[in-house]
Order: C-alpha cells, then structure tokens, then sequence
C-alpha cells in the first residue's frame, strides 16, 4: 500500500504571479482555480487545473518565504511537489518508523500537511497533504 | 489537448539509492525501467495515482541531465502533460511561436515526447507525452 495516493500539485515560483499565470494559461491552456494571498505564508498564489491535479503558481512577497531564496539562488522554476496522502497521522507515522521526522501544520481549511526535508527525498522540496474534505 | 500530469521527472544521482526513498518508503510500485540513451539517462518511472513520478540518473557526462546535477544537484527537473496527439500539440505550441527544444516528437521513456524550451515556461522544463500503450 503506497504511502501517498496522488500527485496532489506542483508548484511553480515566480518573481510575478499575474505574468506566469497568463504565460502558463496562454501556453497551455488550463482553467484557473484557487487564487488567493496568505500573509502568514508570505505569499500569493494561483492554481491552475491539470487533470486531477494542480499547478500552483506561488509568487513570494517577502524573504520569510522560503520560495524568495530558491527564486534568487537559481530564478523562477519547479520548486515542490506535493502528494495527497488518505491519513497525515498513518504516513506521519510511517515514516517515523524509518527514521524520517516531520513536523505537522494546518493548511487551507482544515486540512493539514508536513514537509518532508530534501535530504531524505534525493533535493525534492516534498509535502504530503491530507485533505478535511475533497478540494 | 492536455489531459493530466502523465509524471513529474527527478534527477537524481544514484537510481537504485533513490527506490530506497520512492519506491521502499512511499511505497510507489516501479512501473518501468529502461536505458535512454539519446537523453543520456537510466530511467524509472513509478506510478503515483492516475500520474507517474520519473527518476533520473544521468549515466553520459555529456548529457543534459548530468549537467543539471553537475550544476544544481539533485531534484525536481521537468514536468510533463500527457496528450492523445503530441504531433498536434506540438504543432499547435509551435503556431504560438512557443521555443521549443524539439521540433518533432521523438521516441522517450513515456511514449512519443517533444520538450519545450524551460525560457517559455518561467524556468519550467515542460514536456509532452502520448504513451505509446
């Protein structure tokens, strides 16, 4: 039994959210969900519908968000990805056992994520998701 | 048209090192594995829902792949959409005046593939897929 169910999104950092969004709408074509701004997180975002996952264009407001030093040490690009997983708490503790620690947080809406450090997943920024109810 | 994340493609050093991670602790069955050599790497994919994750190690030092190592290290490298017609798709990409790196479909790991240039993209390697199965 897999540990994560799907790809839940990719995100994309950029240096202008509105720019990257009519680029990626223009060459692609994808419809345009989620929009919003979390202060707390030091970002805005858009999520673009790919199937039945999503493309998070994530434009950092300020150097609190870990998204600003990925931009200037190598410039816009694919910066996480994320999983969506059945139980937080099941996969939290799974990967416990094979020595891996993480840290839950709340998400959007009730629903919760960990980080999963780079040095355990060969330099992929990784988070597993649990949604409180389908998004 | 684009229907879905066919993978999303990891670089990596060592393959066998990586399943450890992908494969053994988030437990994503290998679906494939296979030398490519036009691109320089061994490949596997794993699947992942309706989407697969593609790891790469780059075994030609002269290769793309090697030098994204060589340069950045280890992680997230391309995305790629999957389409039932990459000839159309790319031609329709290429009517945009959308830079690509390859002006026909060739044959790649997930099916017939084509890149387009990651300066179309925001710093994103995007590449189509139209599985051959």
């Amino acid at each position: 039994m897999a540990l994560a169910k799907k790809i839940d999104h990719v995100t994309v950092v950029v240096k202008d959210m509105e720019a990257a969004v009519t680029t990626f709408r223009n060459n692609f074509s994808f419809p345009v969900g989620l929009t919003g701004a979390s202060p707390e997180l030091n970002m805005r975002f858009t999520c673009l519908h790919i199937g039945d996952a999503l493309l998070e264009i994530l434009q950092p407001t300020n150097e609190r968000n870990a998204g600003m030093q990925f931009l200037s040490d190598r410039g816009e690009g694919m910066y996480a990805l994320s999983l969506e997983v059945e139980s937080l708490d099941d996969a939290v503790a799974q990967l416990a056992k094979m020595g891996i620690s993480t840290r839950v947080q709340s998400f959007r809406e009730g629903s919760r994520l960990c980080f999963i450090s780079p040095e355990h997943t060969h330099g992929v920024v990784l988070q597993l998701i649990e949604y409180s109810r389908p998004r | 048209m684009l229907r879905k994340i066919h993978h999303v493609g990891i670089v990596v050093r060592n393959l066998e090192e990586a399943f450890g991670f992908y494969r053994d602790t988030l437990g994503l069955p290998v679906h494939k594995t296979a030398v490519v050599e036009d691109q320089g790497v061994k490949a596997a994919l794993l699947t992942i829902g309706q989407s697969e994750i593609e790891l790469l190690e780059p075994i030609n030092p002269n290769g793309g792949v090697a030098k994204f190592l060589e340069r950045r290290g280890e992680g997230l490298h391309h995305i790629c959409f999957e389409t039932d017609d990459v000839a159309a798709e790319l031609a329709a990409t290429k009517a945009k005046g959308i830079d690509l790196i390859d002006q026909a479909p060739r044959k790649g790991l997930a099916g017939m593939i084509c890149f387009l240039h990651p300066r179309a993209n925001h710093g994103v390697l995007v590449e189509y897929a139209q599985p051959f199965d």
